[in-house]
């Protein structure tokens, strides 16, 4: 098998850690492959990179930031990422788009990235409909105090 | 592109197992029951397509991540 490019590079990229995206991302269909990396230990900031491409999302967790977010999958949608049996391994997390400035900041909580850390299968969800948007502001408005939202109207 | 007429009740089926079935039809709306094997995804067109442009406007602001990335990272420890 050909290492590529980035491998070489990066000799901890573990072959046996990508989580496979059957279907790609909507947008990035070609994609299937990616790493999953945590900002720093600890960190609700995750990157989502791609393992053939330089493609690369960044993600957050989103009940750190929005305590009160809430979503249901069907079983269908179960089916997809192999667990329907058990969702222990479910991880959920929220694509950021970045603005010019980082208060700007947004997090899709509309169709939040899903990824089974048992079968290593990872999608997108999206949903019929939603209550939420695909950009929330991931940091309060208010320009004097940068506390995220998850402090509003705690 | 196929194009044809349906009156309410009748269906269409695509391929095997896919069946669409005009359960009602009110002015403009129509209403489709949609029967698919589990494995076939069906969304709502614009909301896929949000969620394409959503995406594809994530990683247009890559470049300088390393560096909204600190400062991301600063304003989450101060809130600690």
């Amino acid at each position: 098998m050909i290492r590529n490019q980035k491998e070489e590079m990066n000799p901890d990229l573990d072959r046996s850690k990508i989580i496979t995206f059957a279907d790609g991302i909507p947008a990035f269909e070609d994609e299937k492959e990616y790493y999953l990396f945590p900002l720093q230990e600890g960190s609700p900031f995750f990157y989502l990179r791609s393992a053939n491409s330089d493609l690369c999302l960044l993600m957050a967790d989103p009940f750190t930031f929005f305590p009160d977010y809430q979503i249901d999958f069907p079983d269908p949608f179960l089916d997809h990422l192999g667990a329907s049996e058990s969702t222990a391994g479910l991880m959920v997390f929220c694509i950021l788009t970045l603005g010019k400035e980082f208060k700007e900041t947004t997090a899709n909580l509309m169709a939040p990235l899903i990824i089974n850390a048992e079968s290593r299968q990872g999608m997108q969800f999206i949903p019929q409909k939603s209550e939420y948007r695909l950009r929330h502001r991931l940091f309060s408005e208010s320009p004097k105090s940068e506390a995220p939202r998850a402090e509003e109207g705690a | 592109m196929l194009i044809l007429n349906r009156k309410k009740g009748e269906r269409v089926i695509i391929g095997d197992n896919i069946e669409i079935t005009v359960i009602d039809v009110q002015g403009e709306s129509v209403k489709l029951g949609i029967s698919a094997p589990r494995s076939v995804s069906v969304y709502r067109k614009e909301i896929y397509d949000d969620i394409v442009r959503s995406n594809r406007q994530a990683v247009e602001n890559m470049e300088d991540i390393g560096e909204k990335i600190k400062v991301l990272q600063g304003i989450v420890r101060k809130n600690e």
